[in-house]
């Protein structure tokens, strides 16, 4: 019953955070940005109707065209003095416009001159690709017809800026990338970078903080040494560690036997200076000694200090593991992550972070489990 | 630390109601002479014992007595083999002590017991690896018995009481069948019924293994209670002011004149105001 309702809450927890992440999400996405368009309505009894709209869509202004015989020799200059009347308001418009012959790419149909088309063209590359209506058979007519394209225009053309993703689309993402098979490879391959680096720590870590904490000599022999690298964060070690290691997959690997050796060492070795001393006297008036004392009485007594270490150092690798994938390898969810990001999908981003954040809670609790057992053992139990 | 510089500084140490033991008595378990130690800390010497002069006798119950931070716990953290002193000597069967042995066993103020291990294997822990688990058993049970924990064989310290715990200690170091036992405050961290209730255990157990026992304490009762002797330390830098004769007949009861006035001497001799 407890286990339920403890369940329940955690639940509930889990989606009032979605909740909140969707709210920010809607309350920072900026609005699609439009830009400024105009655009011409169809030729009837020899006239086109134009407007120009500003970016919120607003008239600025309306003009009328002939399309006779006799007028498209001036078209083009009355259609430039035109836009540049407007320029001011029309922020980030050109300030005129080429000339149609010189500016439209050669692949493109040549039009005559001064035609309608040609025009167009020529206003297009002029506000930056895009932003005229094409003339069309849509129905209406004058200045509406001209409003009602140069507004869909805007619509078409409206860039929406890249976004941090609401819940579903990054669970989409998720679904996505689980069932293509890419996330299960950089899930074993950020895995095996963190159990290779890790084990080699904790080989290193835990024999090197018995022997700190067993001899003075040793530990003040050491302890500069240590105390002055393990400040430096272990992505400080990645070009050294490329450079020397041949290859960035190593130079990963090496950092995350950084990440844990150092937390591992040290607080074994702590661990073992602080033994309470009524076990040491214990062991050596029964006559055990040395390397018995070691194994019978100082490993026991300092194990929940290891394994408390080991699942710090386990949750620091996870943390930098990512970091370190994120320079020169191909896979792992740190190379994910970075990979996304340049692509833009930011919610292939936040999928790789929520798969980052699930797999540190179960690393976390695993451990924490064997810790409680010891714990538990000895009567220190949190419960 | 020759054992002729003792000698140079032996102090006489008994005065009043005890007669300094026979010297070179066959009865003699440990000889005290002339112990001087000093702690070096930051803010210099600071002098623990200053000429600390006792004779133990064979199979005896003496109770060390004195104000708290007098040094009595370093003295016999020093007998024990745990500390070494900076001069005189302590002798136990005529054999200077350099280091602890299974033969003399310290029984700690709050207890020394392996919490990761169970009360069996706690017992089992000073008979040695090498022993044969059939004799190992025989023995580790005839102590669980002694203290009465049969039946709690597996369990973890963590699921005794502060008294069981306090019995599986007694039962680990008498299941090595030492010549001494010593107690640093053995009861401090118990409740005052479980308190009462392990004095009147460990009576029991010393009469029925006769044991020299060496208890040090700071409660004035308890070392009157399970006494022969009590030496009464002086504050530090700490010296034996006065041994005296516990003669009174077991059990003893605190409430009779005897008791009393016992327990009157002694903290007349500590220069302690005991009326509240």
């Amino acid at each position: 019953m407890r286990f339920v309702h403890s369940l329940l809450l955690a639940l509930a927890g889990i989606l009032i955070f979605g909740f909140a992440w969707h709210l920010v999400v809607l309350a920072t996405r900026p609005a699609p940005l439009r830009l400024p368009a105009m655009a011409f309505s169809d030729i009837a009894e020899g006239k086109s109707h134009a407007v120009i709209l500003d970016s919120k869509s607003r008239e600025i202004s309306r003009a009328i065209f002939d399309w006779d015989e006799k007028s498209r020799g001036h078209n083009e200059d009355t259609l430039k003095t035109w836009l540049k009347a407007h320029q001011p308001k029309l922020a980030g418009l050109p300030t005129n416009i080429p000339a149609p012959a010189a500016t439209s790419p050669a692949s493109k149909p040549s039009y005559p001159a001064h035609s309608l088309p040609a025009l167009l063209d020529a206003a297009k590359v002029a506000f930056g690709g895009g932003l005229i209506a094409e003339a069309s058979q849509a129905p209406g007519s004058g200045f509406d017809q001209a409003r009602a394209r140069a507004e869909s225009t805007q619509i078409k053309n409206a860039r929406s800026e890249d976004w941090i993703p609401p819940p579903h689309e990054a669970l989409s993402a998720l679904y996505e990338l689980t069932v293509s098979g890419e996330m299960p490879r950089h899930i074993i391959a950020s895995l095996f970078r963190v159990a290779a680096g890790f084990i080699f720590g904790a080989l290193l870590g835990i024999p090197l903080g018995l022997a700190m904490g067993s001899f003075a000599w040793l530990s003040s022999l050491l302890n500069s040494v240590i105390q002055c690298l393990r400040p430096i964060s272990p992505i400080a070690w990645l070009p050294v560690a490329a450079l020397t290691l041949k290859g960035a997959d190593n130079a990963a690997v090496f950092i995350i036997f950084l990440s844990s050796f150092f937390p591992i060492a040290v607080s074994t070795a702590a661990a073992v200076a602080t033994v309470d001393l009524k076990y040491r006297r214990s062991a050596l008036n029964f006559g055990v000694r040395g390397l018995d004392s070691a194994r019978y009485v100082i490993v026991p007594a300092v194990l929940p200090s290891i394994l408390t270490s080991l699942r710090i150092a386990l949750g620091i690798s996870w943390v930098v593991v990512v970091a370190a994938e994120m320079l020169g390898v191909s896979a792992g969810l740190g190379y994910l992550v970075n990979d996304a990001r340049n692509q833009l999908r930011f919610d292939r981003v936040v999928a790789a972070m929520i798969v980052i954040g699930l797999i540190g809670l179960l690393i976390d609790t695993s451990i924490r489990r064997f810790e409680r057992m010891e714990l538990e053992r000895r009567g220190l139990g949190a419960r | 630390m020759s054992p002729n510089l003792g000698d140079v500084f032996a102090v006489p140490a008994s005065h009043g109601a005890s007669k300094p033991p026979q010297s070179g008595s066959a009865s003699v378990k440990i000889r005290i002479a002339g112990v001087y130690k000093t702690f070096k800390t930051k803010k210099g010497e600071v002098p623990v014992l200053e000429g600390v002069d006792l004779d133990v006798r064979d199979r005896e119950f003496l109770a060390i007595v004195g104000p708290s931070g007098c040094g009595k716990s370093t003295l016999l953290n020093c007998i024990a083999g745990f500390e070494g002193i900076d001069s005189g000597s302590i002798q136990i069967d005529g054999e200077q002590v350099t280091r602890p042995s299974p033969k003399r066993v310290f029984v700690f103020q709050e207890t020394g017991i392996f919490p990761w291990l169970s009360v069996w294997d706690n017992i089992g822990f000073g008979l040695g690896r090498k022993m044969p688990f059939a004799q190992k058993h025989e023995i580790v049970m005839k102590y669980i018995d002694l203290v009465g924990l049969t039946g709690f064989e597996k369990a973890l310290p963590s699921e005794l009481s502060g008294g069981m715990k306090q019995r599986v200690e007694f039962a680990r170091a008498l299941a090595v069948d030492p010549d001494i036992l010593y107690l640093d405050e053995p009861f401090g961290a118990l409740d005052a019924f479980t308190r009462l209730e392990m004095r009147r255990e460990i009576v029991r157990i010393w009469k029925a293994t006769g044991k020299t026992c060496l208890l040090v304490t700071h409660d004035v009762e308890e070392a009157c209670e399970l006494a022969d002797r009590i030496a009464v330390m002086s504050k530090r830098p700490a010296t034996i002011k006065e041994i005296v004769e516990n003669p009174m007949p077991r059990p003893r009861d605190p409430d009779e004149k005897a008791f009393r006035d016992l327990k009157d001497h002694i903290f007349e001799t500590l220069g302690v105001e005991r009326r509240v």
